[in-house]
């Protein structure tokens, strides 16, 4: 087996609750913005439905209008 | 058969061509020139239908083909893409962005080189920012984007220079948003020509065809001349006092129905230098103002190549 993968395994399980920053996310269905921590229902607060699209980076691109 | 004029036959068009040198007829220069007509039959803003009598068709062609790809206009080139959630991909987004015809005079500007920074001088900045939300009572808004939600983004003292800059028109969707999607976006328009890319170009089209000329053979009276003008789909010809007469020759589309059975009546002709040029501007330049900058365009080829001619003549020969 791959060392990296053993190593992530023995990694402690709060790993992903160290990783504190909240991600955003669009709702599917009224288009607010919702944050979720790693243990949180995924459910909108706005309207409680259950699908989400994820943000895409801050990171500006440059393209020729072409 | 006149050596202006080509026929359209039932099977095929004759004397179509041009064989002598405009000069070869014992022309000079200056004959040819005052023979060069121009008459303005349709003006209007978008666009322009002119006369253009006595030229060779290489100089029609010229000006059809500078006004095509080498009249610049300005045009969105560089796009920084913030966000871009729409379903619409970021390439393809950029691509419809650029065909956005900008009202802005490119003789204003001037052209931007690759490694020189956008300024006042070469450049138009836009800035496009379009959410979509849906409403507490459930309804829309902000689902389509249109060119008119570009915001003109002022360089340094443009705004005192030019006025006012936009899109011609405000009511080109761009993009369709769902709820929650966003564009963001920085557009930067410089200036260049229809040959690099058509988005330059500053026509919709630009066409010339030769006039026809129509005439009747022999006189044609009563039955025949009503199924005459009932043959022609384009109302070219009319019956007057029980006689045919040809009314709207222009009209003609060279479809060849009034020869097609019988072809002793009509006679089916082009003039060989008279040009109906048809220009459609796209909104930035008048098409009048597309024409002139065109003829400037071919004169001041024509001046680099008599300059290189020039050259060409005075370096001794080894
Ligand atoms: S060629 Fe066609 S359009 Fe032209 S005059 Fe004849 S029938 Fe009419
Ligand atoms: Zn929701």
């Amino acid at each position: 087996m791959d060392e990296s993968l053993l190593s992530r395994q023995n990694e402690p399980s709060s790993y992903t609750v160290m990783n504190v920053k909240p991600v955003s996310y669009i709702c599917g269905w009224c288009g607010k913005e919702n944050e979720f921590k790693s243990k949180d229902e995924l459910r909108c607060i706005g309207c409680g439905y259950r699908i989400f699209y994820k943000k895409r980076l801050a990171e500006g691109m440059q393209y020729e209008a072409r | 058969m006149d050596a202006n004029t080509a026929y359209l036959t039932q099977n095929t068009p004759e004397n179509v061509h041009t064989v002598e040198h405009p000069l070869s007829g014992g022309k000079t220069l200056e004959e040819i020139l005052s023979n060069i007509e121009m008459t303005i039959i349709e003006e209007k803003e978008e666009h322009l239908i002119i006369d253009l009598v006595g030229i060779e068709a290489p100089i029609a062609n010229a000006l059809r083909r500078i006004m095509l790809s080498e009249v610049p206009t300005m045009a969105i080139e560089d796009i920084n893409l913030w966000q871009n959630t729409s379903v619409i991909p970021d390439e393809v987004l950029a691509h419809r962005i650029g065909l956005i015809p900008i009202d802005a005079d490119p003789r204003l500007f001037k052209f931007k080189h690759p490694n020189e920074e956008h300024s006042s001088e070469n450049c138009i900045c836009f800035k496009l920012h379009a959410v979509c939300r849906r409403l507490e009572d459930g309804s829309i808004v902000g689902d389509k984007v249109m060119s008119g939600d570009l915001q003109w983004q002022p360089f340094p003292n443009q705004q005192e220079r030019f006025g006012h800059f936009k899109p011609v028109h405000d009511d080109i969707i761009i993009a369709k948003l769902g709820p929650g999607q966003e564009i963001e976006a920085e557009l930067f328009c410089e200036k260049g020509i229809g040959a690099t890319h058509t988005k330059w170009s500053p026509v919709c089209t630009a066409s010339y065809r030769l006039a026809p000329k129509i005439t009747l053979k022999k006189e044609i009276a009563g039955e025949n001349a009503i199924n005459l003008k009932n043959k022609c789909p384009m109302g070219v010809f009319d019956v007057k006092k029980g006689k045919a007469v040809v009314k709207n020759p222009r009209n003609c589309t060279s479809c060849r129905e009034c020869i097609r059975e019988d072809d002793s009546m009509v006679s089916l002709a082009k003039v060989k230098d008279h040009f109906i040029f048809t220009i459609e501007t796209t909104g930035a330049l008048s098409p009048r103002d597309i024409f002139r900058e065109a003829i400037k365009e071919l004169r001041d080829k024509a001046a680099f190549w008599l300059d290189k001619i020039n050259i060409y003549k005075r370096t001794p020969k080894s």
